[in-house]
């Protein structure tokens, strides 16, 4: 029997004409990281550095560091990319 | 050896996303145990294989990551008195914590406001407990250490502004000896200082930074190499997320490895570094030498390491 794949979905980042793609089962750290985006950080929602801004899509967040994306950035898009999974394709910015 | 006043850093309380996945991290992965919870468990109290006092690490569910407190250790609950009279005559604020309070097993505790935005308290009474090290003929161990086997809470690297200043109240009232530091770019004063109560290569370690109250990394003690080169294999085997090392430091020459809690704290677990005296000299290093200082192989400072904190 076929085990069912993760769902593959579309990151575009249009400020910088960039476009690739991200499991549904990994974090959207991991997926900018393979995209040379991000390199270091605490991939634990307590840093700050992959602070980000969706567009339009959505995600999944884990707890973030209210520290970093407060509940009124959160509810306006802000997202820390170590904590998110996508359900859907989504694009964002990095000028956050 | 004769170590009074102020005798060692002894216990931290750290703030946390995720309970229980901070506690797995903590238990499971670096090794130590949990001695107990708070009532409405949102703190839980661990400690580590070779400590005596009721528990040394605290972590509590939170909104934000980072440190709440760090303590310390004097030689008598009289001292607590005279520290806080030297505390006030420095001009820092200060308040008394009343026994078996927050935390279960301690006597009263003296809270001091490091001008970093830091805050240290100072106690000198623990309940010994239930699992401690063995007093009578005693076995390396009773208990054979699980995961990481961290033996100890070491040490903290802190990050915040007025470092000058805490360094002076560190020095002047607490006592502490500076072990080694790394200068300013334009060699005009400290960037890191590293300093002892005891004669560790740290028990605190202060770094020049415009945001208050940061937490570089907390440490924790291994036995040698070997353990560290272990440490590396579990934190792979476990997805934790890794930060440094293994390698060498030239500051202290701790053989270590670096790494994150599931809520972005960094850890430390090291082996080594020199036993510190007194009348020993502080060590220095050059602004441009501190790739060596921190990387003591590969000699280049990497963003990641100096400016990611909780």
């Amino acid at each position: 029997m076929k085990e069912n794949s993760p769902a593959e979905f579309a990151v575009s980042i249009p400020e910088l004409g960039m476009s690739f793609s991200c499991r549904s089962d990994e974090y959207l750290y991991a997926a900018m990281r393979r995209a040379g985006l991000f390199k270091g950080g605490c991939r634990g929602g307590g840093c700050g550095v992959c602070k980000v801004r969706l567009l339009s899509g959505d995600v999944i967040c884990d707890l973030m560091s209210r520290e970093h994306v407060t509940r009124e950035e959160e509810a306006g898009g802000y997202i820390l990319a170590c904590r998110a999974k996508l359900r859907s394709g989504i694009i964002l910015t990095l000028n956050s | 050896m004769s170590i009074t006043g102020v005798l060692r850093s002894g216990m931290m309380q750290l703030r946390v996303l995720d309970l229980e996945k901070a506690v797995d991290h903590y238990v499971r992965c670096l090794g130590m145990t949990e001695v107990g919870r708070c009532a409405d468990s949102k703190r839980v109290f661990l400690k580590c294989w070779d400590e005596f006092d009721h528990h040394s690490f605290v972590l509590r569910e939170a909104e934000t990551a980072g440190m709440d407190f760090m303590g310390f250790k004097v030689q008598d609950d009289a001292y607590i008195d005279l520290m806080a009279e030297k505390t006030r005559a420095f001009g820092l604020n200060c308040r008394m914590i009343g026994a078996n309070t927050d935390q279960p097993g301690y006597g009263r505790r003296l809270s001091v406001d490091l001008p970093t935005g830091h805050r240290l308290d100072f106690y000198a009474e623990t309940e010994m407990a239930t699992d401690c090290p063995m007093l009578k003929n005693p076995d390396i161990w009773q208990k054979t250490p699980h995961g990481m086997g961290v033996s100890f809470f070491d040490h903290a690297l802190l990050y915040g502004p007025n470092s000058a200043e805490a360094v002076r109240y560190c020095t002047e009232v607490m006592g502490m000896g500076v072990v080694e530091v790394v200068k300013m770019p334009d060699g005009n004063g400290n960037l890191v200082t590293w300093m002892t109560s005891a004669n560790r290569t740290h028990d605190l370690a202060i770094l020049e930074y415009d945001k208050p109250g940061k937490l570089h990394h907390v440490g924790f003690k291994l036995e040698d190499w070997s353990e560290v080169g272990r440490a590396a294999d579990l934190i792979s085997i476990n997805d934790i997320a890794l930060d440094a090392g293994p390698m060498r430091h030239g500051v202290t020459r701790g053989k270590t490895i670096y790494f994150f809690d599931p809520s972005g704290n960094r850890n430390e677990v090291f082996a080594g570094g020199y036993a510190y005296y007194p009348d020993m000299p502080t060590r220095e290093w050059d602004f441009d030498q501190a790739g060596k200082a921190v990387f003591y192989y590969t000699r280049e400072l990497n963003a990641n390491f100096l400016t990611v904190v909780s």
